[in-house]
């Protein structure tokens, strides 16, 4: 009879346990997701400003471009018309197999 | 040999299996997640590929990845750089999606396909190209492909020879016809890399009048090479396409909302003639290069029907084939016949002559569905009494959607998935976007013409169009029997067929000739707007419901949207573009 009664109270505690697990979930789990949008944009904003902001100053002094935009709005305001070509060289024909692993 | 083809990520996510060499089945995701243009990995394309197949994954020699992943970041990374620090924005909403899986695409298959043999990534235009030469019924042919962007390249061009490719040059991005059709789109209010059919049928209702402005834009060379001025966009850094300069030059962005005016016609006019000045040059540079008579096309831009039916007539080339699925679906397609033909070397033994290569539904699956849903429906007898019927209906003005077989792979219905109505009516293209489609006004809806019948109805130089690719003109005589069909310019977007590619579909058309005098239909995909073409009898079924559909022609089986009220509402409450 004890026994039961024990049984019995051990259940009804690990169900109001449960209960007041979730509610505490649900209040702290939207709390998470902002903090965890935080803390990603905090990390993005670091590694931006710091990583490819350094990067992309320094190499600017030295006058190197990563994309041919200041080329092209030269050409166009200048010349009206440039008559080089644009199709760049860029032959693809079959390589070994092990080319094919590469990401890149 | 089995060879799995994949693309995801980017745009249309979508799988292909290749079997000794033949392709047995090829689909986009975004039909199995009713997700339109889905990008994720294509779990449901790939399960259905290899259940198609009859295999499991263990018995994947390889699978061919649509890019080189790393050599896309390196095109991402060197914007950021560039544009240093106006890209903050889109870097911060880019960079998680590239940490958590486009980076980690080899450990991504393999966790998601519990996939342990070989990957092999094929450069992104060499997919496409792959796409559309190795499939094609060519022995040799020239190449171009054009899209948006792949890794680097925009566009590239080259031939094919037996089971090889080369690629012998490419236009590099900022640089790309794409793009700039996908700024124009944007401009114009309509959805990028979605809407640009929309702007090209938006076209003939306007003049040219803002070519000259475009000019100012774009440097076209003779050999149809572009250089932008890149003021006038903001692509390269941002979310957004046009640049201040853009808006300066051909006036306010317009609202989803807001009328299409002229000037919006004029602007859509413009841009398809410098998209064809472009691409005709480049053709012709090609051919120059080449001297091949047969062309191959892929890439998003190879959809602009209205430019394909053009070539033969602006271009030395005698024969073009592009692939149906030309966008990134394809992509998957162009990955596994790459690996399969050229880089193991096995002979090309496949030529692609239909888009049948989805899903299809037994009897016995369709039945089931409709009782245990205790959906009202009649069963035919025959194909005979199915084709009489249907055709019957048609020319009674109803419509009709047309559930058969495979579904279709790439972004068009062919007669699997489509709503098929009465082309002779003048009233129909109201009654359909009445009752269906609810679309914009300007849009044309397509026609499908009985194979031996073309040259009767359309100024065109071939006798098959299975893929709904060109567009072509209508015989002046002619216009005046099919009005719902005629565009504006009196053009159409064509797909014919015949008995052996469809005898049910080819059947109802030639069925419907003999009540109306007239071998087309309107067909048009079966879908609920802003919703992927319906691939299940369960996703058939809700369409029709959802929509003005009135009868449901699926395997044998006929159900009336009346007889079925409990399952009736209006699919325009989720409708989207
Ligand atoms: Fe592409």
């Amino acid at each position: 009879m004890h026994h039961k009664l024990y049984k019995q109270n051990i259940v009804h505690g690990i169900y109001m346990l449960k209960k007041v697990l979730n509610a505490i979930k649900s209040v702290l789990e939207p709390i998470s997701k902002v903090i965890a949008n935080v803390i990603n944009f905090i990390l993005l904003a670091i590694v931006y400003f710091i990583g490819v902001g350094m990067v992309s100053l320094a190499m600017k002094l030295f006058g190197k471009h990563f994309l041919e935009l200041k080329k092209q709005n030269k050409a166009m305001e200048n010349k009206g018309v440039s008559h080089e070509s644009n199709w760049q060289e860029h032959t693809v024909t079959k390589q070994p197999l092990e080319q094919y692993y590469r990401t890149f | 040999m089995n060879i799995l083809g994949i693309s995801c990520f980017y745009h249309d996510a979508a799988a292909c299996l290749m079997k000794d060499g033949i392709v047995v089945a090829a689909a986009e995701e975004e039909r199995f997640t009713r997700k339109k243009h889905d990008t994720s990995f294509p779990i449901n394309a790939v399960n259905y590929c290899l259940k198609e197949g009859g295999i499991v994954i263990n018995q994947v020699n390889y699978i061919g990845f649509y890019e080189k992943p790393l050599l896309k970041f390196e095109r991402l990374l060197s914007q950021h750089l560039e544009m240093f620090p106006l890209s903050f924005w889109s870097f911060y909403n880019a960079l998680p999606s590239w940490l958590n899986e486009k980076l980690r695409v080899p450990s991504v298959i393999r966790k998601k396909l519990k996939y342990k043999g070989d990957v092999l990534f094929i450069e992104h235009h060499l997919a496409h190209a792959a796409s559309a030469f190795l499939v094609s019924p060519y022995e040799e042919a020239a190449i171009l492909t054009v899209d948006g962007v792949g890794e680097w390249a925009t566009a590239s061009y080259g031939y094919g020879k037996g089971s090889d490719i080369t690629l012998l040059k490419e236009l590099r991005f900022p640089n790309s016809v794409g793009l700039l059709y996908s700024t124009v789109t944007a401009h114009l209010g309509f959805s990028v890399n979605n809407s640009e059919y929309k702007v090209m049928g938006l076209s003939p209702y306007g003049k040219p009048a803002y070519y000259d402005n475009f000019k100012k834009i774009v440097n076209i060379q003779e050999d149809g090479s572009i250089e932008f001025d890149m003021d006038y966009f903001d692509y390269h850094y941002k979310m957004t396409m046009p640049s201040k300069k853009f808006i300066e030059e051909f006036g306010p962005i317009r609202n989803p909302t807001d009328e299409v005016t002229q000037k919006h016609k004029d602007i859509a006019a413009s841009l398809q003639k410098i998209t064809e000045e472009i691409l005709f040059k480049m053709l012709n540079h090609l051919y120059k290069e080449t001297k091949m008579k047969n062309l191959c096309m892929a890439g998003g831009v190879a959809l602009n029907s209205v430019a394909n039916g053009k070539i033969t007539k602006n271009t030395p080339f005698k024969d073009v084939w592009i692939q149906p699925a030309a966008s990134d679906a394809g992509t998957s397609l162009g990955a596994a016949a790459y690996v399969h033909n050229t880089i193991i070397g096995n002979k090309r033994k496949y030529v692609m002559k239909s888009a049948y290569l989805g899903p299809s539904f037994s009897m016995g699956y369709i039945k089931n569905f409709l009782d245990n849903n205790k959906i009202a429906y009649k069963t035919f007898k025959s194909d005979e009494a199915l084709v009489k019927m249907t055709a019957r209906l048609i020319y009674e003005n109803h419509v009709v959607g047309w559930f058969q077989g495979r579904m279709e792979w790439g972004p068009r219905a062919l007669g699997a998935r489509s709503i098929l109505s009465n082309a002779a009516n003048t009233k129909m293209k109201d009654i359909l976007n009445l009752k269906v489609k609810h679309r914009e006004h300007f849009r044309p809806f397509a026609p499908v013409v009985s194979k031996e019948d073309v040259y009767d109805y359309f100024e065109i130089d071939k006798d098959e169009e299975p893929f709904m690719l060109f567009v072509y003109p209508f015989r002046e005589d002619k216009r005046k029997l099919v009005p719902s069909v005629v565009h504006v310019d009196g053009t159409g977007r064509l797909q014919t067929t015949s008995k052996e590619e469809n005898p049910l579909y080819y059947g109802v058309i030639k069925e419907f000739e003999k009540l109306s005098g007239v071998p087309i239909l309107i067909n048009t995909s079966f879908n609920i707007r802003g919703e992927p073409i319906v691939c299940t009898p369960e996703n058939a079924y809700k369409c029709m419901m959802g929509t003005g559909i009135d009868y449901l022609v699926m395997e044998k089986f006929l159900i009336k949207r009346e007889d079925n009220p409990k399952d009736m509402w209006d699919s325009e409450k989720i409708a989207r573009d």
